[in-house]
């Protein structure tokens, strides 16, 4: 039974790990700092760790996918990201493939 | 320790494995991360030690996070593709090492080993050990450096349209060519390099075996021994990795038979390059063939040449023959492939 737990658990890794670009990339439509993303999707029943969400953020940008800036003008400084053009495009090629897989997948599964 | 302290440590001990231009941007982010966590941990409350140690507990190790920052760096020592080409070489180069070290311990005991069968079978064991020991050692280093520095060694290409061919029969070279080459290299390098005192013992005198070679004209000249070695360990590796006939593989023969004919050359034309004791032994057998006098048919040879024993004569002459049919065999088989 362990086992079976533990193949579940890589299945749902490797599940997850493609998505949790696209959810990032498009929570980051608006100006949106680290933790504010975690708690975002934390309640929009996506929990993602921090130590998964800044790396990647962090990531995206070196990709030109995200700009980000320092906001200092309060006494907690914080990094906001922001989708670029080029990040825009991608997320709606990314979004259409998406839509059409769900589609495709949802209809042969039969459970 | 106090909170900001282990704050601080935690963060250097992230950002220390990232490059020195992220460092500090990374690492106000995480402090921004771990005030935010902190302050929503302690409800606007002071928050305590304990729970600094929970917020970086949840964060993970430090190295475990770098590693997320970046996700180039290699957290292995030998990582795909290369491993599985690390494995093959391996399997190939000890039991090549196994064979030389055993032929070479033998050959050694037969010399003249002073001892009981015990002590002489456990000083064989012994050498085949350290030879492999050695071997997995180099073999292990080399692809490590190859992996960490992403020196590509899957020479199919990623894209498709710049897949190559499928070899025809005739361009293809076989596995089993490449490993019985890569055997007499080292054949070459344990007889030569390893045990040039030993050599290719041929006769035999009232006390022990005498080599055909003077040992100390083989020690002299052993690092020229080591680069046509190492020529031929180059040219057996792209054969190796390629399988094909290809432009590389002929210049790698080509370097590989320049190399073998001027290292066989300086060594010949050395004089007493036999074994002065063989040729001794040899005189009355027969003294046209390795004593080292003019032979007349051969006068109008450059004097290294027309000075040399008919012996080494013969091999040189065979050796150039061989590399000739190398090189144009190869040649042609690249131009074949080159135009397909």
């Amino acid at each position: 039974m362990n086992e079976l737990n533990d193949i579940y658990a890589n299945f749902v890794v490797e599940l997850r790990r493609g998505v949790t670009n696209l959810v990032v990339l498009n929570q980051c439509q608006q100006p949106a700092y680290g933790y504010q993303l975690v708690k975002e999707l934390a309640d929009s029943g996506i929990p993602l760790e921090a130590n998964t969400v800044y790396p990647l953020l962090r990531r995206l940008e070196d990709q030109g996918l995200l700009r980000s800036d320092w906001d200092t003008s309060t006494d907690k400084p914080r990094k906001y990201y922001q989708i670029t053009e080029t990040g825009r495009q991608l997320l709606a090629q990314i979004t259409t493939y998406w839509r059409e897989s769900v589609k495709n997948i949802e209809s042969i599964l039969e459970v | 320790m106090e909170s900001k302290e282990l704050i601080k440590r935690y963060i250097y001990a992230v950002t220390k494995h990232l490059p020195e231009s992220k460092r500090q941007d990374v690492g106000q982010e995480l402090q921004s991360l771990i005030e935010e966590t902190l302050a929503e941990r302690s409800q606007g409350g002071q928050p305590t030690d304990a729970d600094t140690k929970a917020v970086l507990m949840e964060l993970g190790r430090p190295a475990e996070l770098a590693l997320k920052y970046d996700p180039h760096a290699k957290d292995a020592l030998i990582g795909q593709p290369h491993f599985s080409v690390y494995l093959r070489v391996l399997k190939i180069v000890l039991l090549a090492v196994t064979l030389g070290m055993t032929i070479a311990s033998l050959l050694e005991g037969f010399i003249g080993f002073e001892g009981n069968v015990f002590q002489f079978f456990g000083s064989v064991i012994g050498n085949i050990w350290q030879g492999l020991l050695g071997a997995f050692a180099w073999v292990t280093v080399i692809f490590a450096i190859l992996y960490q520095k992403d020196v590509k060694l899957d020479f199919a290409a990623d894209d498709l349209d710049d897949l190559p061919a499928v070899p025809e029969k005739r361009q293809e070279i076989e596995l089993s060519d490449t490993i019985v080459s890569f055997i007499f290299t080292i054949l070459f390098l344990v007889l030569f390099v390893v045990v040039p005192q030993v050599n290719i013992p041929l006769a035999w005198k009232g006390s022990g075996l005498i080599s055909i070679f003077n040992p100390e004209v083989l020690i002299g000249l052993r690092w020229l021994f080591i680069a046509a070695a190492i020529a031929a360990v180059l040219n057996l590796s792209i054969r190796f990795l390629t399988r094909r006939h290809s432009l590389p593989v002929f210049l790698a023969t080509t370097l590989e038979n320049i190399l073998h004919v001027v290292v066989l050359f300086t060594w010949f034309s050395t004089p007493n390059a036999l074994n002065p004791a063989f040729v001794e032994l040899m005189d009355d057998f027969a003294p046209f063939l390795f004593a080292p006098a003019v032979w007349a048919p051969l006068q109008w040879l450059p004097a290294a040449l027309s000075r040399m024993p008919l012996l080494l004569l013969i091999i040189i002459g065979g050796v150039l023959l061989g590399s000739l049919i190398d090189l144009i065999e190869t040649g042609v088989k690249a131009f074949r492939a080159q135009k397909a």
